[in-house]
C-alpha cells in the first residue's frame, strides 16, 4: 500500500460509481495530464485526444486500480499509453507536419507546439522524452517514473541523463557544442 | 566511455545533488581535471534548466466538456466495495442489535455542479424494517441523476449516526426515516463516517 494517497477518498467513491467524485479527479489532474501529453506529442489537438482517451480508459477500468501505486501514477501511466497510441495512429496516416504559418495572435487555433524546447523535445527518442517530461516538467520521482513507464529505475536515470544531454546539445546551451556523438 | 570516467548515473547523481559528501568530493576532483565529464555535467544541468523553464501548455477549454460527455456515455464498472460475507463478519457483534433496529442508512452525495465545490449534501438513514431500501426522490435537483449521483447504503441506526455526526460538529438531524446532514463538503461527511467508532461503516453499492 502506497503512502497515503491524496486522491484516495475520491477514488474509493468513484469506484462505487460516484460520477461526481470522478469529475473532481478529472478537475484535479487534467492540467498535468494535458501538459504530459502535449509535451510528449508536441501537438495540442493530439494531446487533447490523448487526455480525453486517458480519462475514459481510467473511468472504465477504475475497478482495476488497487491502490498499489498512487492514483496519479496510475493515471500518468494510462496517459503515456494513450499518447503512445495517438502517436502510432499519426504515423499510420502520414500527414505533413510542416509549419502552416499560424496567426500568432490565435494561440489556441495553433495546435502544433513550436517553442524552442518543444522542437528539441520532438527530436528525442520517445522513451527519453517521456522521462524528461515526467521528471523535469511534472516533477515525478524516479520510482514513480519507473511505475509509469514500466522501466527499471536505472533505465529511467539513464534516459534522463541522455535526454537532457541531447536537449542541451540541440538547444546549444551550456557550451554544449560537443561534436562527440553518443 | 574510457575507463576511469564516472558513470552516467554518478554524473546525474552529482548534478542532482544526490551524492554524499565524500563521493561528491571525489567526483568533483575528477571533473576539475576532465573536460569530457565536466561538459557532460554541464549539459545535464543545462537540459534540466531548459525543461524546467518550459512554458505551461494550457488545455483547450472544450476538453473538460468532452471528458464529461464521455463519462455520460459510459457506465463505470461497478465494484462491490465490501462483500456481503465480509460485511456480515465485520458486523457480527452487532447483528442482534441491527436485526432489532432493522436499520439501513443510505448516504447520498450530490452536488450542484460537476466542477465540485460546496453544495447541499445529505446523508440519509432509513429505518425501514428488514433493511428495505428507500430511494425516496426527495432529492429535488433534477440534475442529480444527470450527474450520475451515487447512492450507497450504510448499516447503522440513524439516531446513532446522527448523534455521531453531530458530535463531530456537523449539522445532522434525524428527519423521518433519514439522517440529513448539511455540510460544505461531502468528503468531510464521508471521512467522518469512515472514522466512526465501533468500526468503519460498511458501504454497499446499489444500482441507482
Ligand atoms: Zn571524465
Amino acid at each position: 500500500m502506497a503512502a497515503r494517497d491524496p486522491d484516495g477518498d475520491l477514488v474509493r467513491r468513484a469506484q462505487r460509481g460516484d460520477r461526481l467524485a470522478f469529475e473532481r479527479l478529472v478537475d484535479r489532474h487534467q492540467a498535468r495530464l494535458f501538459t504530459l501529453a502535449a509535451r510528449t506529442l508536441g501537438s495540442r489537438d493530439e494531446a487533447a485526444d490523448a487526455v480525453q482517451d486517458a480519462f475514459l480508459r481510467a473511468w472504465r477500468r477504475l475497478d482495476s486500480f488497487r491502490g498499489d501505486a498512487l492514483f496519479s501514477t496510475w493515471l500518468y501511466r494510462i496517459c503515456v499509453n494513450a499518447a503512445h497510441d495517438q502517436r502510432t495512429r499519426r504515423s499510420a496516416e502520414p500527414a505533413e507536419l510542416e509549419d502552416v504559418a499560424p496567426d500568432p495572435r490565435d494561440r489556441f487555433a495553433e495546435s502544433r507546439l513550436s517553442d524552442e524546447i518543444q522542437t528539441a523535445l520532438d527530436a528525442l527518442d520517445e522513451t527519453q522524452r517521456e522521462v524528461v517530461v515526467l521528471y523535469d516538467i511534472l516533477g515525478c520521482s524516479y520510482a514513480e517514473i519507473a511505475e509509469v513507464t514500466g522501466a527499471a529505475e536505472g533505465t529511467v536515470k539513464s534516459r534522463l541523463f541522455r535526454g537532457r544531454t541531447e536537449l542541451a546539445r540541440r538547444l546549444g546551451t551550456a557550451g554544449a557544442r560537443g561534436e562527440s556523438n553518443t | 566511455m574510457a575507463e576511469g570516467h564516472p558513470s552516467e548515473l554518478d554524473l546525474l547523481a552529482l548534478a542532482e545533488g544526490e551524492l554524499p559528501g565524500d563521493r561528491r568530493n571525489a567526483l568533483m576532483q575528477h571533473i576539475d581535471a576532465c573536460p569530457i565529464c565536466a561538459r557532460a555535467v554541464g549539459e545535464v544541468e543545462a537540459g534540466r534548466a531548459a525543461l524546467r523553464a518550459a512554458p505551461a501548455v494550457e488545455a483547450p477549454r472544450q476538453l473538460r466538456r468532452r471528458v464529461s460527455a464521455d463519462l455520460d456515455a459510459h457506465e463505470p464498472p461497478r465494484r462491490v466495495y465490501v462483500s456481503p460475507m465480509r460485511l456480515v463478519a465485520l458486523l457480527a457483534p452487532l447483528t442482534v442489535v441491527l436485526a432489532l433496529v432493522a436499520a439501513v442508512a443510505s448516504i447520498d452525495f450530490g452536488g450542484d455542479d460537476s466542477s465540485g465545490g460546496g453544495g447541499r449534501e445529505s446523508a440519509q438513514a432509513d429505518e425501514g424494517a428488514g433493511g428495505g431500501d428507500t430511494l425516496d426522490q426527495e432529492l429535488d435537483a433534477p440534475t442529480l441523476a444527470e450527474e450520475g449521483m451515487a447512492v450507497a447504503s450504510v448499516a447503522g441506526p440513524p439516531r446513532q449516526v446522527a448523534a455521531f455526526l453531530k458530535s463531530r460538529g456537523l449539522d445532522a438531524r434525524v428527519v423521518g426515516r433519514r439522517v440529513v446532514v448539511r455540510a460544505s463538503d461531502p468528503d468531510a461527511v464521508a471521512r467522518e463516517l469512515a472514522a466512526r467508532p465501533g468500526g468503519p461503516i460498511q458501504v454497499v453499492v446499489e444500482s441507482p
